[in-house]
């Protein structure tokens, strides 16, 4: 985003997000702390206990290289549903997997005797204030606008919506492209987004349909000139 | 601060600011004394604390009165006997706290103008950084011991910052005003010196006021829960697992978006004093938490609960 963030500052371009992209911004947001806080006290915990009963040792007992091997029979599971179809993308999963392991190692490198508890106590704490913070910046960028994203609240039309739809492009992406298609009356427009397997790869049906152009910020600049 | 433990320190933090900086009022005593055989005329300031109709204790009985006839009280517990034993509590633990009794008596007894109340607020500040990580691993264990969400508990520690924005900013403030208060005319001119007192007094009020209506909500909220999972009132501030379910949820729903608001509000009410305090200095690139947080957001397919489930299957094998 950085370069995007420069042209928008050298160029002097005003920057919107609309009131669906804000309520599904958020829900993203607490749905995947949902998910992790979720994943954290019950499957973490839940393999590594079975990997202690497994070997008969207390579920007090510190951790050590072979809890490390119980979270691996957790994740290759995940991986192995994951290439049946149900999911296609490996890089999330993985990023979790890889938070996880790292940041048990760490603890047994530094030869410090942590149980079951205390590993998903101070696992909880680093997602506690990282998720603070990430509470904190989205209000400072989006709720207060202290920076240079301002809060469109442009109604967006209906019937756009539904032509939207009719190409298969469905809520909330049609509300999000609506919204935007209310600003090019006033000035010209670009609707930015990353999201290429439902809008980007239909950029030119959409620009027939709406005269919106939609593409990736780092090309933004370029469209509005 | 967690929903369910100890009566902290941060309980009674804003009224320690209150009457550590509110109550305070400049004093000049004026003493004749014979030295070398010539009578000088000595004079001497410090601050005094004006004495307020209602006591500590007054405070926090009424404050608990206000907090029983808010909320719908568990039915094992009696309306009055609760706000009782909250008041006790808080008391109690206040008569313990030498280190801030301490403090406030150096501010009572310093001829200095402003340089012990900024001793103050930075006993205050220093001392809620020590507690921060311990208020982190309470909120931490509320989560674990619990079905609430995990942004329930991050707005905990979101209020946690917030607290500590709002010291640095009073700080600030007292820093500045000590500087003014040790002008020339300042200290030549106790008038001048008084006038400068209650610029600050006047600049520190509607953010302790701000505060104590915002920490207000947030203790009814945490209060609620920990009653709605007591049966006794042995049980209450233990720890112990929460249960979502067993709180009534209208009041909770109620409870929630209030604290919520005043959370937000606080936040942009400190912003518009010193963005510079208030906005987030976390390192997001280099923490592996939040990187991996972010991957998650970019690609939220993830988040489909059945190829996790999955993974529950035959633990023993």
């Amino acid at each position: 985003m950085n370069k995007f963030k420069n042209d928008i500052e050298q160029n002097s371009i005003p920057c919107y997000i609309s009131n669906s992209v804000k309520r599904e911004l958020e829900g993203k947001i607490e749905d995947t702390l949902k998910f992790l806080g979720e994943t954290l006290k019950e499957l973490i915990k839940y393999y590594l206990e079975g990997g202690k009963k497994r070997r008969g040792l207390p579920l007090n007992s510190p951790l050590n290289s072979d809890d490390i091997i119980s979270l691996e029979k957790f994740f290759i599971r995940i991986h192995s549903r994951r290439g049946r179809g149900i999911e296609t993308l490996p890089a999330p999963a993985y990023a979790i997997e890889e938070w996880v392991v790292s940041f048990l190692n760490e603890k047994i490198m530094e030869g410090e005797r942590i149980n079951i508890d205390e590993f998903l106590t101070e696992l909880t704490q680093t997602l506690l204030v990282a998720s603070a913070n990430i509470e904190s910046r989205y209000e400072e960028l989006i709720t207060f606008e202290r920076e240079y994203i301002k809060e469109s609240n442009e109604v967006p039309d209906k019937a756009v919506i539904d032509s939207l739809r009719n190409i298969g492009i469905h809520d909330p992406d049609a509300t999000h492209i609506a919204s935007a298609e209310k600003h090019i009356a006033t000035e010209p427009t670009v609707f930015i987004t990353n999201d290429y397997g439902t809008i980007l790869n239909r950029q030119a049906e959409i620009r027939r349909l709406v005269n919106l152009f939609c593409c990736d910020p780092i090309y933004g600049v370029y469209h509005l000139h | 601060m967690a929903v369910s433990g100890a009566v902290t320190s941060l309980d009674y933090n804003t009224s320690a600011l209150r009457s550590g900086l509110l109550t305070v009022k400049p004093i000049e005593i004026a003493k004749t004394i014979k030295k070398y055989g010539l009578r000088f005329r000595q004079v001497t300031r410090r601050l005094d604390f004006e004495k307020s109709p209602r006591t500590f204790e007054d405070v926090v009985k009424l404050n608990n009165e206000i907090f029983v006839s808010k909320i719908e009280v568990p039915p094992q517990f009696d309306p009055m006997k609760l706000a009782e034993y909250y008041t006790k509590k808080s008391i109690d633990n206040y008569k313990k706290d030498t280190e801030l009794k301490q403090i406030i008596q150096e501010v009572k007894e310093s001829t200095r103008v402003a340089g012990p109340l900024l001793s103050f607020v930075r006993f205050i500040r220093n001392r809620f950084e020590s507690e921060l990580r311990d208020y982190i691993r309470l909120n931490a264990r509320g989560f674990l011991q619990s079905n609430f969400p995990l942004t329930f508990f991050s707005s905990f520690v979101l209020s946690d910052y917030t607290f500590h924005s709002c010291v640095l900013i009073l700080e600030n403030l007292v820093r500045r005003y000590e500087i003014r208060s040790n002008l020339p005319r300042a200290r030549t001119e106790f008038r001048i010196y008084q006038r400068v007192i209650g610029e600050m007094k006047g600049e520190i009020s509607p953010i302790i006021d701000q505060m104590d209506t915002f920490l207000m909500s947030e203790l009814c909220l945490k209060r609620v829960i920990d009653l709605w999972n007591s049966e006794t009132y042995d049980d209450i501030y233990k720890p112990k697992f929460l249960d979502m379910k067993k709180v009534k949820h209208e009041g909770l729903s109620r409870l929630e978006n209030e604290f919520k608001t005043n959370l937000r509000e606080t936040r942009h009410f400190l912003y518009s004093i010193n963005p510079s305090v208030v906005s987030t200095k976390y390192d997001f690139r280099n923490d592996s938490t939040s990187q991996m947080i972010g991957k998650l957001l970019m690609n939220p397919t993830v988040l489909r609960s059945e190829s996790w489930q999955g993974g529950l299957m035959d633990v023993s094998s």
